[in-house]
């Protein structure tokens, strides 16, 4: 076995799930490779900061972070909720309103008018009021 | 209390279920966190964030799965968001941590020694956390689940939605990748 087959293995081998026979091998090599030996340490070295790791705990107040950070998200919705919502729907009820408004009298000037219109017509037509008029004027 | 019992009383309304939920798995949820991030005040960040998803996402828990298996993957998926968000930002920190313990050289023989060892320990440990961030995804998941967690392969393969020798080979060729990267930082160090 040579330093480029222990290098292929050298964490199998520090985690002890190498085949017994191979992990002899390993042994039998480390004991006279001084370089391979250096790795096998600072490989090891590496591996076992997982394990110091893995004994880190988060903060015994978690849970009171999470409530609080919970009630000001809702409050910031409800925030959100009045001073705008509130207003934007108010405005669009204005909105609506002032446009449905212009198209219903719309609606109704249009009819209007025209009734107008033919009552103007009928007081500024002189002829039609002086019927007289018209009849001088076609020799009657 | 069982977790499914937890989860109809939070659905309900129960704020001390949530509570007792949180106290559950918080340090479980914290170590997937770190394991990605590796900086400590990130990951209680994301716990955090992490349990407020899930407060506010409780109604779509189905049951299909163990709640831990769903936890897990708003755990993990959270994290690699944050790592793809934070890549550049996590750089920076590294090579200042690494410039910041070597200037503690400088003292008297006495401390110099335990200096030199937690020196020594920091450069294991950013060649360590290098390595691990370098992963692939898929991969980094598996290695994080199976090292941080020490989940078993079938529990692994449930929360990845992957067969158990799909997570049998991300592990396998995580810690083969891990090695071959940290061998090549060992030589060039040299």
């Amino acid at each position: 076995m040579n330093c480029l087959d222990i290098e292929k293995k050298l964490i199998f081998f520090i985690e002890g799930s190498l085949p017994w026979t191979e992990a002899d091998k390993f042994s039998d090599h480390l004991k006279n490779c001084n370089k391979c030996n250096e790795l096998l340490y600072s490989l090891n070295k590496s591996i076992s900061i997982i394990e110091d790791q893995k004994l880190l705990k988060s903060t015994a107040f978690l849970y009171t972070r999470i409530a609080a950070k919970i009630q000001k998200e809702d409050e910031t919705v409800v925030f959100y909720r009045r001073r705008l919502l509130q207003p934007l729907f108010v405005i669009c009820i204005a909105v609506f309103a002032l446009f449905g408004g212009i198209k219903i009298g719309s609606i109704y000037k249009s009819a209007r008018t025209t009734e107008m219109a033919s009552i103007t017509t009928y007081y500024w037509n002189d002829m039609s009021q002086e019927p007289i008029e018209s009849k001088i004027l076609n020799g009657e | 209390m069982n977790d499914r019992d937890l989860v109809k009383r939070i659905c309900e309304g129960d704020e001390n279920s949530f509570r007792l939920l949180v106290e559950k798995y918080q340090d479980i949820v914290f170590r997937t966190c770190y394991g990605f991030l590796k900086n400590v005040e990130d990951s209680e960040d994301l716990t955090q964030d992490v349990f407020i998803k899930v407060y506010r996402k409780i109604q779509d828990f189905r049951g299909d799965s163990e709640f831990s298996t769903w936890l897990y993957r708003i755990a993990v998926n959270m994290s690699i968001n944050v790592l793809r968000q934070n890549k550049r930002r996590k750089l920076f920190e590294n090579i200042e941590n690494v410039i910041f313990s070597a200037g503690k050289n400088n003292q008297n023989s006495l401390i110099d020694v335990s200096v030199e060892e937690q020196f020594e320990k920091k450069q294991y440990e950013n060649a360590i956390n290098a390595a691990i961030d370098e992963l692939p995804t898929n991969q980094k998941t598996a290695f994080i689940f199976h090292k941080y967690d020490d989940l078993s392969q079938i529990e692994i393969a449930n929360i990845m939605n992957t067969s158990v020798s799909a997570v049998e080979s991300l592990i396998h060729r995580a810690k083969q990748n891990l090695q071959n990267k940290l061998i090549s930082v060992y030589k060039g160090n040299k």
